[in-house]
């Protein structure tokens, strides 16, 4: 982005960012997430005017940007550690590979993640890398930017060396780019010992963690072996540099930053077509995880959408041909790369799909006691009955005349009837709804909470709290229809009995949300389901 | 159609003819002469930075009916049709005629190539060395703190290496010439409108 312009941008950029894409505001944001921003110089910021370092960071770039914004504005996200490992020039096997030669930093970049303090595993890992696993950068920061040593370079050299693309490789071809994209997926040479940065051999497969494979591969490790089980990784695809040559301006009849129509247009539907590939690599990976685990952000379709690309009617969310604010020489990889206005566009894209895909619930295997552990539980006095314990999750000792008492793993309609990984004061817990009777017509249900080895915790009867304000007298009959886990609470819903209902037949119905704290279990607030 | 550059002498007597009126044939001709000795001088020098880039092998008028076919060629319409926003302040008249001098006199030396065609190669390159490397003129053009006209001083940069490229081959060289002129044009009447040059 030019320097005149870069206020005028950012500002517009914010306007058209707040109308276009709202973001929204959780009402349950997530427990204490760990965030590590990775990837290459298009995550590290290297097209912000003031990168720092040798891997060409920015606090501008989008995955800091975005993890603040979940920590700042209403989103609620505790992020209680964040690692920045994106590095300019790095590629999908500097992850987990430290680079030999004169590499920015001498560690891996998830290594240097772990001694910025980052956890075993993380929650959430975003990342771009690609770019330079097919030897884009090289077509960005020679092919458009490179230029002879001399002008009389140009009329002395011989023909097919003179012209400006043919300094610097710029000559790629389509079809050959394209292929390498494919590469990535499917390579056609299998257990190489080469390396893509330093041998250039784009149809290989990859160094990965004690391995080699594909990019769908490198998404599989990384989910499987760095992140929590309720992680999440979000894949960042790449621009188009270009916009179409309709849109461009009448003074760039010839050229966009002095890259000819041809040129552009070569490069733009490469750029796509990589973006596409990367997106199948994600889905190849969600497909053999067996879930959506590893979500894709598709910045080409964003700068698409606004015309944000070079040329293009929009904002420029990218720069032309960069200089050092030094020298004033030509800072070539800053070039052709992200501004502060594409890093915030990219930032508000992350942020939502990180609010939408985030999950609120762990998985049942998350900690906290299994059903196993507490389906034989001892417990006190509940519904009236005696302390006993349990027997596959029931009170055996009760007779037909004295009612009920029953664990439900699974609730009537098919929901589940039991969450693990409550946090409280005495580590993880798991929340079970209870039914139960004294004799007669089975009473609302009651929550019960047990910690490691399936030791009883506490529970609520769900009654204590303001039900009058919605003109409810309590909890109907057996009516928690879910339960979940909704950041460090438990959401229940369940049908609720107006004053004027009949005691079996509910009308209303409600969410309330349960926070365990000090052997009691509190419930925090109560909400009414309109229309129930 | 590309127009072929006349031979000097002709065009030089036809200009000096012009100018005279009235006065002595011998005046006339000593100062043909001493033209023709300063555009020499010039052009074996290397003076790339001389307010007098080496034109003297065509009249005015046709130089500009050579401008006018050339960009016809190109088929990119007329460059003076071009609504080109005006810039917002004086940063980028300031920036031109300092750490961006380098741009405009890429525009000054390089009316040689459509002037005198293909024979203009080696001057314009060794002028354009004198001037920087091919990098230091672009690091002008792109630093100009205008848009539209670093865009079109960086298109033109471009395409002036792209010609020079093709001196070899007079085939390519005609070919290329036109989208270069179209450029040309652009930058200088961009440069006009700044005040940057006259």
């Amino acid at each position: 982005m030019r320097p005149t312009r870069l206020v005028v941008v950012l500002v517009v950029a914010c306007g058209v960012l707040v109308g276009a894409a709202p973001v929204r505001a959780q009402q349950s944001p997530p427990a204490e997430v760990s965030w590590q921003s990775a990837g290459d110089s298009y995550s590290s910021g290297e097209g912000v005017a003031k990168n720092k370092g040798p891997c060409a960071q920015s606090e501008d770039a989008y995955g800091p940007v975005a993890a603040q914004t979940l920590v700042d504005d209403d989103h609620g996200w505790k992020i209680t550690n964040r690692t920045f490992t994106a590095c300019t020039g790095h590629l999908v096997e500097d992850y987990f590979h430290a680079r030999g030669d004169s590499a920015p930093n001498t560690s891996s970049l998830w290594a240097w993640g772990r001694e910025q303090g980052g956890p075993e595993r993380v929650d959430v890992i975003s990342l771009s890398f690609g770019g330079n696993d097919i030897g884009f950068a090289d077509v960005i920061s020679d092919c458009l930017i490179g230029v002879a040593d001399s002008w009389t370079d140009y009329i002395t050299l011989p023909p097919a060396l003179a012209t400006a693309g043919s300094f610097t490789g710029c000559d790629i071809s389509e079809a050959d780019l394209n292929q390498r994209a494919d590469d990535l997926l499917d390579p056609p040479n299998r257990n190489c010992a080469t390396n893509r940065r330093t041998d250039k051999v784009y149809n290989c497969d990859i160094a990965l963690d004690g391995r080699r494979g594909t990019i769908t591969d490198f998404y599989w490790d990384l989910v499987t072996n760095r992140l929590t089980d309720r992680g999440r990784l979000y894949v960042v695809g790449y621009p188009r540099i270009f916009a179409d040559t309709d849109q461009w301006p009448a003074w760039s009849a010839v050229a966009c930053a002095g890259v000819k129509r041809g040129d552009t247009q070569k490069l733009g539907r490469s750029a796509e077509h990589l973006n596409n590939k990367l997106q199948e690599a994600v889905r190849r990976a969600n497909d053999a995880l067996g879930e959506e685990r590893v979500v894709f952000i598709d910045r080409f379709a964003s700068y698409r959408d606004g015309q944000h690309e070079l040329c293009g009617r929009g904002v420029d969310w990218l720069n032309g041909i960069a200089l050092s604010r030094g020298d004033g020489t030509i800072r070539h990889l800053t070039s052709f790369h992200p501004n502060e206005a594409g890093h915030a566009a990219t930032a508000v894209q992350l942020v939502d799909r990180a609010n939408t895909t985030f999950p609120r619930t762990p998985t049942a295997t998350s900690s906290g006691p299994t059903w196993d552990e507490i389906k034989n539980a001892s417990i006190p006095e509940a519904c009236t009955h005696p302390p006993t314990t349990l027997v596959d999750g029931r009170d055996v000792t009760l007779s037909e005349y004295q009612g009920y008492f029953e664990l439900n793993r699974s609730l009537e309609n098919g929901n589940t009837g039991l969450v693990a990984g409550v946090p409280s004061d005495a580590g993880p817990l798991t929340a079970v709804v209870v039914s139960c009777n004294a004799g007669g017509v089975g009473w609302p249900n009651q929550v019960m909470f047990f910690s490691e080895g399936g030791r009883y915790y506490g529970s609520t009867d769900l009654y204590d709290a303001d039900w009058e304000q919605f003109g409810f007298f309590g909890p109907g009959r057996g009516g928690v229809t879910s339960i979940s886990l909704e950041g460090p609470e438990v959401e229940v819903r369940t049908s609720a009995e107006r004053d004027s209902d009949t005691s079996c037949c509910p009308t209303g119905a409600a969410v309330l949300r349960l926070r365990p704290s000090g052997g009691a279990i509190k419930i925090t607030s109560i909400t009414e389901v309109p229309g129930d | 159609m590309v127009m072929r550059t006349p031979t000097t002498v002709p065009a030089v007597r036809m200009a000096a003819s012009d100018r005279l009126g009235s006065r002595l044939r011998l005046s006339a001709w000593l100062i043909v002469g001493l033209i023709a000795v300063g555009v020499a001088a010039a052009s074996c020098s290397g003076d790339s930075q001389s307010d007098s880039p080496p034109v003297a092998t065509t009249t005015g008028v046709d130089r500009d009916s050579r401008l006018a076919a050339l960009i016809d060629a190109s088929g990119l319409g007329d460059p003076s049709d071009v609504i080109v926003p005006a810039p917002t302040g004086t940063d980028a008249q300031a920036w031109l005629n300092d750490g961006g001098a380098k741009a405009v006199q890429l525009v000054r030396v390089t009316d040689a190539l459509w002037i005198k065609g293909l024979e203009a190669c080696a001057t314009t390159a060794k002028s354009l060395d004198e001037i920087g490397t091919p990098e230091d003129v672009l690091a002008a053009a792109a630093g100009t703190p205008d848009v539209p006209t670093q865009e079109i001083l960086v298109n033109l940069q471009r395409s002036t290496g792209d010609t020079l490229s093709t001196c070899s081959d007079a085939g390519a060289f005609d070919e290329a010439l036109p989208e270069f002129v179209w450029n040309w044009a652009l930058a200088r009447d961009r440069l006009k409108d700044l005040g940057v040059v006259e």
